[in-house]
């Protein structure tokens, strides 16, 4: 792809300052889950994949990573509910 | 990143076997290949696109535009034509970038030519390998892959000829085809392409999150259940109180029943007052019905005293003689008489026996009355006598001797022994029972029974209560157990739930970066290049100034490329602008577009700079080959001319193609060849050889022979 990834990249990254960190590590999480989408979406182009389910599965597991910071933040604010299983 | 190493021409036109070599070095972007008209240039720019693109990029499909050698002989047989490039890039086939990779491509097909001078084009294929230190690996899917690497919207970006310098500015393209190719170079080198990609797609998955959150959400139900749990929880807590209770009444029944049945149990050893009762008055029954038997056998007793058989023993012998008697007169049918009942017939007839009528007062009634009379005297004696016999009759058939009734007797009074010892026996029980009764002391066996009989029934009614109440515990604790378990299953789904909630707000923090840095793109991005592209323009053709007629250029919102004179007076590039303008134009807003991408990708442009002159010519060659990353440029002896500093200063590559059959008109030296051919030396742009020497070459000069050179390379 003619595409300058590094430079999408860095476009994406630069969005992803302004991402709130709703638990640690989650904006890091984000952009290397949108680097992961952008080598999947090239990926795509030069031979095609299950492009949909790959990414769903990117997203989800950004999404798993939300949660499990939440509950552990939310755990050690002493939110009981949080902690059930 | 793409960087074209080399390439390799068979039987392409006229390129019957070329190879050359491009500059790869970042310092010195430009690789200049040097070459006079008809030379094979453009050649080589058509060969090159073909092997990235196949038929469909030659005129007309390629279907009559012939790729083999015009004196290619039918007599020759099947011409194979192939074009091979080794390329770097750091994309791989799986979409990755990082380390660089170098892959050759190798177009080939097969030309036949027929009787008619026509040709029969077939077996076109297309391979891609990647060249490891370890050898080369045949890859699949070279179409996909060159697709992506090479995409087609992109050739004008990688490779202008003089024909299609023009491909974004040309006033021979309609406005919708200009625009079409500026966005979608724009679009493609940005990565707007993919970013749209990226965002459709992550929104499809922010859709299917929200469909599975509508279903899962339970968190009424669960507040709902924490109620019913609460109150099966307390429920439970009561019936266990219940039967607690109901168990420690139980044990304190128990121990009184216990202690009152061990009253009862001692009272009873004592004596049971009731049970005396009953005894001294079955005793008395007894006593009166053994005293009644007493007085029946008494009775009976005298009775037998009265009876014949008791008269018959004692006169037995008395009476034997006048039995006899008796007997004789019964004998004689003198007993007993039946005479009366037939006179007395016939006197209520009134006719004697004789047949004589008998009338009251006649002598003969009363004969007959008077019959009567001595009859009725007779009969009363008679009659006594026939008692007699009679009486005697049965004394002759009873037991004369009167043992039977003796035998009477004694039954009697065995009987009567037998009652009277039976009373005595009795009486004696009723009076000792009597005794015991009055000896008995005063406790109250039936206020005992009672009592015990309460209190089983009390054990009754709390065994109830005890039974009722683990019933219900027994069912509220099944029923907590499907309540927690259901509890537990919805709170599972409520933190799937909640899972899906953040892998949703994941899913739109992707969007909204996505979009975001779609927008900076588009906006600011899109910006850059129109002012790159304005630079370049306005630095190449020297303009920009007050004086100036262009002062500035920009891409529109609908990326129209949009000229300005003075007064910011829009231009109309097709009539306002010079050919060389124009060309300025493309080439600025390909370097810009490129440049602002930051794609490190080859630009293969045909004679750009033919039509320019002067300072704008050096300008433009300055500029391309600083903004490039990789520049590779056909060039004549008069482009070259003027530029030569420049190509100093930034190439890395130069040599020199020739064509075979401008040997002797232009070419100084006989090449030797029996057919047209491309030639190649690796002359520089100052230099020239036995291969390419060129008639006046000797004479200018700009050039110089170079030393030690060989023949024309194959």
């Amino acid at each position: 792809m003619p595409t300058s990834q590094s430079q999408l990249t860095a476009i994406l990254r630069e969005q992803i300052k302004d991402l709130e960190e709703k638990c640690p590590g989650y904006r890091a999480k984000a952009a290397d889950t949108l680097a992961r989408i952008i080598v999947l979406e090239n990926q795509n182009r030069i031979r095609p994949i299950a492009i949909r389910q790959e990414v769903k599965r990117q997203c989800l597991a950004l999404g798993t990573f939300l949660a499990d910071g939440l509950r552990a933040q939310a755990a050690n604010d002493g939110d009981p509910t949080e902690t059930r299983q | 990143m793409i960087l074209f190493k080399r390439s390799h021409f068979q039987n392409f036109r006229m390129l019957r076997e070329v190879e050359l070599e491009f500059s790869t070095d970042a310092h010195r972007p430009l690789t200049v290949i040097r070459g006079e008209n008809a030379s094979g240039k453009t050649t080589i720019l058509w060969a090159m696109q073909w092997a990235f693109w196949g038929d469909q990029i030659l005129p007309e499909g390629g279907r009559d535009f012939r790729l083999h050698p015009l004196d290619w002989h039918r007599t020759d047989g099947p011409c194979p034509i192939s074009v091979q490039i080794t390329f770097e890039t750091e994309v791989d086939e799986e979409g990755s970038t990082g380390i660089a990779r170098r892959y050759n491509i190798n177009r080939q097909c097969v030309e036949e030519v027929t009787a008619d001078g026509g040709f029969n084009r077939h077996s076109n294929t297309l391979s891609l390998y990647e060249l490891t230190d370890k050898g080369t690996q045949l890859k699949p899917h070279p179409e996909l892959f060159m697709s992506a690497i090479f995409p087609q919207e992109l050739r004008e970006v990688f490779f202008t000829d003089a024909a299609r310098v023009l491909s974004f500015t040309g006033s021979e393209l309609s406005q919708t085809t200009k625009r079409k190719r500026v966005q979608d170079a724009i679009r493609s080198l940005l990565g707007i392409d993919l970013l749209e990609d990226s965002r459709d797609h992550v929104r499809w998955v922010q859709t299917e999150i929200n469909s599975l959150l509508k279903e899962s959400s339970g968190d009424e139900f669960l507040k709902e259940l924490a109620g019913k749990i609460d109150r099966a929880d307390r429920e439970l807590q009561e019936q266990t109180k219940t039967r607690d209770s109901a168990t420690e009444q139980m044990g304190e029944l128990e121990v009184m029943y216990a202690e009152t049945s061990s009253k009862l149990e001692a009272a009873l050893v004592r004596g049971d007052r009731e049970k005396l009762a009953g005894d001294l008055s079955k005793a008395d029954a007894d006593s009166k019905r053994y005293r009644a038997q007493v007085e029946d056998c008494i009775r009976m007793r005298s009775d037998l005293f009265k009876d014949d058989n008791l008269s018959s023993g004692l006169l037995h012998r008395h009476i034997g003689a006048a039995l006899e008697k008796l007997w004789e007169l019964k004998e004689a049918n003198q007993i007993p008489r039946n005479f009366m009942p037939v006179l007395e017939q016939r006197l209520e007839m009134g006719e004697c026996i004789c047949g004589e009528k008998l009338v009251a007062g006649d002598e003969h009634y009363e004969h007959v009355r008077s019959l009567m009379k001595e009859q009725q005297l007779a009969d009363d004696t008679s009659s006594r006598l026939s008692y007699l016999v009679s009486a005697a009759l049965k004394f002759a058939s009873s037991d004369t001797t009167g043992h039977q009734w003796l035998g009477q007797l004694n039954n009697l009074w065995q009987m009567q022994a037998n009652a009277e010892t039976g009373w005595r026996e009795a009486e004696i029980g009723r009076r000792k029972l009597d005794l015991e009764l009055k000896d008995l002391p005063d406790t109250d066996v039936n206020q005992l029974r009672d009592h015990r009989n309460d209190l089983l029934r009390q054990k009754e009614r709390v065994l109830e209560r005890r039974s009722a109440a683990e019933t219900s515990i027994t069912r509220l604790g099944r029923e907590l157990t499907e309540l927690r378990d259901n509890q537990k299953n919805w709170m599972k789904r409520e933190n799937k739930y909640r899972e899906q909630q953040s892998q949703l707000e994941a899913a739109q923090d992707l969007v909204s970066v996505l979009q975001l840095a779609y927008e900076t793109i588009q906006n600011t991005k899109m910006k850059d290049v129109s002012e790159k592209m304005n630079d370049f323009f306005l630095r190449m053709i020297g303009a920009g100034r007050e004086s100036d007629m262009v002062r500035r250029a920009e891409i529109g919102p609908d990326f129209d490329i949009i000229v300005y004179g003075p007064h910011q007076k829009l231009l109309d590039p097709d009539r306002d602008l010079s050919g060389a303008q124009r060309r300025s134009l493309t080439l600025a807003f390909i370097l810009a577009v490129t440049t602002v991408s930051g794609v490190t990708a080859p630009s293969v442009i045909d004679t750009p700079i033919s039509e320019l002159s002067g300072a704008v010519r050096t300008e433009c060659l300055r500029i391309m080959s600083q903004m490039s990353q990789q520049l590779i440029l056909f060039l004549t002896r008069a482009d070259i001319e003027g530029v030569q500093g420049v190509i100093d200063e930034y190439a890395g590559k130069v040599l020199t193609i020739s064509n075979s059959t401008h040997f002797p008109q232009f070419l100084v030296n006989d090449p030797h060849e029996d057919k047209a051919k491309t030639m190649t030396c690796t002359c520089s742009h100052r230099e020239f050889c036995g291969v390419c020497e060129r008639v006046g070459d000797d004479s200018d000069p700009d050039l110089r022979r170079r030393m030690g050179a060989v023949g024309a390379r194959a």
